[in-house]
């Protein structure tokens, strides 16, 4: 019972995961849309149909992984820091997460570099996350922002939501047989 | 009949019964008549092995005295050349019996055209064969997935391998796509990953596996391929050779391994092979469309290859004497091949190059006929086109009309030289659609003409006496009209015949 009195409401939840959802799903349909046009040259479109479907259903899981992480730091910080203003500081601390690993991640490519820097990468997201999700409680303009942002994301979930859930029915089902 | 008819519906039902014990039965208790006469057949594909820097193929260099050991009880064929200048079309081509220009499998990463994908070896080989795949390389395996509803074992390429991180292997049912969104897309070797959160995760796993590889015995690590394949080339060929004595007879079995291709890795005990033994090979002129690399650029990477293919050679001998110690030899027909060839001239090192010259299409293809002692040369030109044809053959199936080779010599066929031969390269632009940018080579009576289409403004043609010329350094385009005039109308034929965009 306690650990649901801890728990945001699913209200606070979806805005949240809609802040989650924009960059990952956007930095994969990035990537894809330079991808398409080869594929395009070499591919049947069923086939191609088939690869984005497997890139939706990553990305559900993906975003669902980030979307645990920060309900887990609801649960574990005090109700009052975390859980009583969860989608300004919920959000916050999804994208002080998102964009330096898309900034590490657009400058790095070899696994030897990701293994060799990947503590100082945990460091220097821990310490922006901090920061922001300090903000974002702290100045009302930047959680008013941030809770804006958060509602009009919900709209990405409509779309992406249904097409991902399709497209792991598809995955299962092309797996199954 | 008439006892048929007189059995009761009781004693028709416990005969029945029967019938599913009896199915189980019959191949081990009495083998079908195709099993009995039909013998084990094994090719094996060394990626980018080019015959020309091979000593079975009089290269200076002994690079392969364990192939010329195999030559020995085998056909040769010295003037066989890769329907393909890469991986992709040179193994659709091997498998499917089709030129490129038909089959389509012609970009990086592509597959044989659908309505063409049913022409494989492996669908035409029937079930009565057990019927095997294992491409090390993925742009193989990319085929050998789009074929898997034919084969009975399909081995994944990170088969016998030290480390690995491929991801598409976890959807065994749905491969290549798995692997086009995982392997070659999401996670992509030396590439920004695709995935945000995953992709950073599975980078640094990865490279914490690779930071506890052994390296014993390699100066600069141990061979890899481009997909995240760590591998030990012993390792590859003993489970290879353990591998053939479990499948099931007559079985047919297609290894398409990774070495000699680049990254060239050999062990320690290979790497200074040829480092200061003087030799090199004659100074040709750079090509317009080469990389412009400098003459010590191309030698020292061709020291390194020629070191790797020894390499790969000296572990060859030992799957070989492990073959023969089982009598394995013996039963089976043994194809040693290539998809491609490599290069190390004009300016150009590997094999990603719109040119055409021999280094890139001249393969090895050597024949061992099971119990076959003594060696045959066979000097006119085959193609890898021609492979299909003749395993058919061997296999005791028909040979379909469709087919654009023919049976090679010594298994059926006969040495024609005056037929035209073809090998092409169209990796930029649609698959699909009309092929605006190729180069395509014809060979024929001894000669050989390259057309460069779509390069640059204008069209060009190249041709080369190959048997006074086998260096290809004198290009008699505007010398020797009337053959160039001739052959260049049949090549424009074919082409224009080929290179429409696909109807179906």
């Amino acid at each position: 019972m306690a650990l649901k009195n801890k728990l945001p409401p699913w209200s606070q939840i979806y805005p949240v995961y809609a802040i989650i959802v924009i960059p990952v799903y956007g930095w994969t349909i990035y990537w894809a849309l330079w991808k398409l046009p080869s594929w395009l040259d070499f591919l049947p479109l069923g086939q191609i149909g088939v690869i984005l479907c497997y890139l939706m259903a990553t990305n559900f899981f993906e975003s669902l992984l980030m979307l645990l992480g920060v309900v887990m730091v609801s649960l574990i910080l005090p109700r009052k820091w975390f859980r009583d203003v969860f989608v300004s500081r919920g959000s916050m601390l999804a994208a002080s997460v998102l964009i330096p690993i898309m900034v590490f991640e657009y400058h790095n490519d070899k696994p030897a570099d990701y293994f060799s820097k990947f503590p100082m990468l945990m460091l220097i997201i821990f310490l922006i996350a901090c920061a922001s999700v300090f903000l974002a409680g702290w100045i009302g303009i930047v959680r008013k922002a941030v809770e804006a942002l958060a509602e009009n994301a919900v709209i990405f979930l409509f779309v992406l939501l249904p097409v991902s859930l399709l497209s792991l029915i598809i995955v299962i089902v092309r797996n199954l047989f | 009949m008439d006892q048929l008819t007189r059995l009761s519906r009781r004693e028709f039902i416990k005969l029945m019964t029967l019938a599913p014990a009896a199915l189980v039965f019959s191949e081990t208790i009495m083998p079908s008549p195709l099993a009995a006469t039909s013998p084990n057949i094994v090719v094996m594909v060394c990626d980018a092995m080019s015959a020309d820097n091979l000593s079975l193929y009089g290269y200076p260099r002994r690079t392969t005295p364990n192939f010329e050991r195999l030559a020995q009880r085998s056909i040769v064929y010295h003037s066989h050349y890769s329907a393909g200048s890469f991986t992709t079309p040179g193994t659709a081509s091997l498998l499917t019996g089709l030129y490129p220009w038909t089959h389509r499998a012609l970009s990086f990463n592509g597959q044989v055209a659908p309505a063409f994908a049913g022409r494989n070896i492996f669908a035409l080989l029937g079930n009565s064969y057990d019927r095997v795949g294992f491409g090390q390389n993925l742009l193989a395996e990319f085929l050998l997935s789009e074929f898997r509803s034919s084969l009975d074992v399909h081995m994944s390429p990170a088969s016998f391998s030290v480390r690995e991180q491929l991801l598409g292997t976890l959807f065994k049912n749905d491969t290549p796509a798995s692997y086009y969104a995982f392997d070659d897309f999401f996670f992509r070797p030396s590439d920004i990953p695709r995935s945000l959160i995953f992709g950073m995760l599975e980078q640094a796993l990865f490279g914490f596996r690779l930071e506890s590889i052994s390296t014993v015995g390699y100066s600069n690590g141990i061979p890899r391929t481009n997909n995240k394949i760590y591998y030990r080339l012993e390792d590859i060929f003993r489970g290879l050779a353990s591998q053939v004595q479990l499948f099931r007879r007559p079985f047919f079995a297609y290894f398409h391994l990774w070495s000699p291709h680049a990254p060239y890795l050999p062990s320690k005990e290979f790497e200074n092979a040829f480092r200061n033994d003087h030799w090199s090979p004659p100074t040709k002129p750079k090509h317009r469309l080469g990389q412009q690399l400098t003459f010590a650029q191309m030698q020292l990477q061709r020291q390194k290859y020629d070191a790797y293919v020894a390499n790969v050679d000296s572990e060859f001998g030992k799957f070989l004497d492990e073959l023969e110690a089982s009598g394995e030899l013996d039963r089976t027909c043994f194809i040693l091949t290539s998809d491609h060839g490599e290069m190390f001239e004009r300016g150009v090192v590997g094999h990603e190059t719109p040119l055409l010259y021999d280094p890139i299409l001249h393969v090895p293809l050597v024949i061992s006929m099971p119990g076959q002692r003594d060696r045959k040369d066979i000097y006119s030109q085959t193609n890898s086109v021609d492979v299909l044809p003749t395993l058919l053959k061997i296999g005791g199936r028909d040979i379909p009309a469709w087919a654009e080779g023919q049976l090679l010599p010594a298994l059926g066929g006969v040495e024609d030289n005056s037929r035209a031969t073809f090998s092409l390269d169209a990796k930029k632009g649609s698959s699909f659609g009309r092929l605006s940018i190729a180069s395509v080579a014809m060979r024929k009576e001894g000669y050989k003409l390259i057309y460069y289409k779509g390069y640059t403004k204008s069209d060009w043609f190249e041709l080369y006496n190959l048997e006074k010329d086998p260096e290809e350094m004198v290009d008699l385009f505007d010398q020797e009209t009337s053959v160039a005039n001739t052959m260049k109308n049949e090549l424009l034929t074919a082409f224009d015949q080929h290179s429409g965009p696909l109807t179906s």
